[in-house]
């Protein structure tokens, strides 16, 4: 059974090649351009883990973070924050976050999948 | 009643205030002034309470320590009297005389008696007389004057009958005598009885000389009053017609109680004690009376007022020049002060002062001149931290904004160097990887742009509604998908000589501000309205508005927190754009949302263009 991820990221970009990597990996990647589409989403699926960009216009990761968090229906669903202003050793993580966990923009794809798969088999 | 008790208050506040208003040097000087001379009025008091009382008291305990003096005096003359009257009376030579009824009565006889008693009495006695008996005067030489008109002296007939020697005062003819009356006796058969044969006086006139003398022996003024007028006196002729009232003052009969007292004569106070002078019967003869004039303490008291007026007058002068000089070492240095507090207040921070005081004001003066160094020292700083705050926000946006872009590419081109991979990805990763790098060249372009300040203008006559409804169209997405609502309501006709896509740059940069501003959805109001030969644009939101914070520098370059082209440029590059444009920039101040807005100069001469057209 593959781990189902919901991506959420405003750069195309970025999305679209995380996307891929982390189905090389084996993983289930479904795509959302900001908050609001993840939460549309969030209505017909159901993630294992979701992988959202922490700075984003309009609902932000840390305001999704929270609906999630307040939605119990969503409550075994892993929270993975990721944010261009975390370095890889952990500094920058902001405080009173409600995810799982927040990891660097840098962090390299294969220990991006390892730690889903931790968390995903919690 | 309310108004008088209101007006009072006001009246001594308006004083209160005018003393208020009064220059320190002045304050100073009346301050000194008023002190010097209340101290010197209690000096004054004091000095004549105290010293001259004192001065007054000494005078009195002298006064009152001359009375054994005094009588001593008097018992002198009086026992060189007695001596002189027994010496003849008990001379053999003079009872024979007065033994010899015929010889006693022979004035050349007496005469040449008394003669032989050589100058010795001429010189010590005013007076020789003698009685018989009974009393009547036989003889009398008044040393050269006229005889006294007086035949009968009842107080020798005392003495001739009592056969006592016996002392007293006289007044003989108009003169004031001090006399001793001895009797001449002759011892008859028998032991118990004697005769009287005469008797002789002996007196000593109390004449100016007398009283003199006696004022050169107790340190007084000496007068002798004889019925009812000054007989004698120690004192000079003009200070003897200022006594004239003294003889019928009531305070003279006082003066013979043990104690002086004080009596005025002419202008000055006397100290005074009087002792009647008797005849043989006890009867008031004359008066003699003793004055110590206070003069002397009355003296004291003004050559030490005058002392105490002379450095009053040094104290004032004293006072005016000490409150000068303090003043204009206080003033002076104050002023410079002032002015340096001016300065610093105006952002001056190199104004130095110049003020050479000393003291407390140099101290002043000094911490003055530190705390500016210190200001200009942090303001430096402050502006040196603010630069690098400035360069610390735009490397962290940077370090942001190409760290996406980057990821993307090395991920991209990992995954690229793998062999499994469908050739559909693989495009998606190769397009994916230019899109990132095309961002980055973007992004990097923009902060160039930024930091040169260049944005290749081209202006044109515009179309404002047109502008701001391109801007509405690009971020329609965004805002649909926010759930934000943007209404326009510009007029077709308003025209701007603008750089249409620049222009339109700003528009999406504060649309998108507002439409983030609002995730849970919200309005956006563009409104323009003519001013003059303006344009006033308004975007006007509805959501939690600019926190207080970050309101003075919102537009400075990496302050406002978003992702508005993803440099955090966005607010300073539309401000930066509408200046270019000859506009402005604002933030409205506004209790609920944001209201952003622009003033831009209408072209409103020339061709219209149709905004119809054009759209």
């Amino acid at each position: 059974m593959p781990i189902r991820i919901l991506l959420v990221d405003d750069d195309e970009a970025f999305r679209s090649v995380t996307a891929i990597a982390l189905e090389s990996e084996g993983c289930l990647v479904q795509e959302a351009a900001d908050g609001y589409a993840a939460l549309e989403a969030l209505q017909r699926e159901h993630p294992d883990v979701i992988v959202c960009d922490l700075d984003m216009p309009g609902l932000d990761g840390r305001e999704l973070c929270h609906r999630v968090r307040s939605n119990h229906k969503l409550a075994d669903v892993r929270f993975i924050l990721l944010s261009a202003l975390v370095e890889p050793d952990g500094t920058g993580i902001p405080p009173n976050i409600e995810a799982d966990c927040c990891l660097s923009k840098q962090t390299h794809f294969t220990q991006l999948v390892t730690q889903i798969e931790s968390l995903a088999r919690r | 009643m309310t108004t008088n008790a209101t007006n009072r208050p006001t009246g001594v506040r308006k004083a209160l205030a005018r003393i208020g208003r009064i220059r320190l040097r002045d304050r100073l000087f009346l301050a000194s002034a008023l002190i010097s001379t209340t101290i010197l009025l209690l000096a004054a008091w004091v000095i004549n309470n105290q010293v001259v009382r004192q001065a007054r008291q000494q005078v009195q305990s002298e006064v009152e320590g001359l009375l054994p003096v005094y009588n001593s005096v008097w018992e002198e003359n009086a026992r060189s009297l007695a001596t002189l009257g027994m010496t003849m009376a008990n001379s053999p030579n003079v009872k024979i005389i007065f033994g010899d009824a015929r010889a006693a009565r022979d004035r050349q006889t007496i005469r040449e008696m008394i003669a032989d008693f050589g100058g010795d009495l001429a010189a010590r006695v005013d007076l020789v007389l003698i009685t018989d008996g009974a009393g009547r005067i036989t003889f009398e030489d008044l040393r050269g004057r006229e005889e006294t008109a007086v035949s009968q002296l009842a107080a020798a007939r005392d003495v001739a009958e009592s056969q006592r020697q016996q002392q007293c005062f006289a007044i003989l003819g108009g003169r004031l005598f001090q006399l001793s009356l001895t009797p001449v006796l002759l011892q008859s058969g028998s032991d118990e009885y004697q005769n009287t044969l005469a008797v002789l006086g002996v007196g000593l006139e109390l004449n100016r000389a007398v009283a003199q003398e006696m004022s050169r022996r107790i340190h007084c003024d000496v007068v002798f009053l004889a019925a009812d007028r000054i007989y004698a006196s120690s004192l000079d002729p003009a200070a003897e017609a200022g006594l004239a009232q003294l003889v019928a003052s009531p305070e003279i009969s006082r003066a013979e109680a043990a104690r002086p007292v004080e009596v005025r004569t002419g202008d000055h106070l006397n100290l005074t004690f009087s002792r009647q002078l008797e005849g043989t019967g006890g009867q008031r003869v004359g008066q003699v009376v003793v004055l110590r004039s206070l003069a002397d303490a009355g003296r004291l008291f003004r050559t030490i007022s005058n002392v105490l007026l002379l450095l009053w007058t040094l104290s004032i002068a004293a006072a005016f020049a000490l409150s000068y000089l303090i003043a204009r070492r206080i003033t002076r240095p104050m002023e410079e002060l002032v002015k340096g507090t001016r300065e610093l207040g105006s952002g001056n921070y190199d104004f130095e002062i110049r003020a050479e005081a000393r003291g407390e004001l140099g101290e002043l003066a000094g911490a003055f001149d530190q705390m500016r160094r210190s200001l200009r020292q942090t303001q430096a700083e402050l502006l040196k931290r603010e630069r690098l705050a400035t360069i610390g926000r735009m490397a962290g946006s940077i370090i942001h904004d190409l760290r996406n872009p980057l990821a993307t590419i090395s991920t991209a081109a990992e995954m690229l160097a793998r062999d499994n991979l469908p050739s559909e990805r693989r495009r998606t990763l190769l397009e994916s990887q230019l899109r990132a790098s095309q961002r980055m060249h973007e992004m990097l372009r923009e902060l160039l742009d930024f930091t040169h300040g260049n944005y290749s203008l081209s202006p044109e006559r515009q179309a404002l509604r047109q502008i701001i409804e391109r801007a509405v169209q690009e971020v329609s997405t965004l805002a649909a998908r926010t759930g934000v609502l943007v209404e326009v309501n510009v007029a077709s006709d308003l025209m701007v000589k603008a750089d249409a896509g620049q222009l339109r740059r700003v528009f999406e940069n504060l649309l998108t501000n507002a439409i983030q501003a609002m995730p849970g959805g919200g309005t956006v109001r563009v409104q323009a309205a003519r001013q003059h030969s303006e344009v006033r644009i308004d975007v006007i939101d509805s959501g939690p508005g600019v926190a207080a914070e970050i309101r003075e520098r919102l537009f400075e370059p990496f302050v406002s927190h978003g992702k508005l082209g993803g440099t955090g440029l966005g607010l300073a590059i539309a401000q930066s754009i509408t200046e270019a444009h000859g506009g402005t920039l604002r933030l409205e101040a506004t209790t609920a949302g944001a209201d952003f807005y622009l003033t831009l100069p209408l072209d409103e001469g020339g061709p219209h263009a149709d905004p119809d057209t054009a759209g």
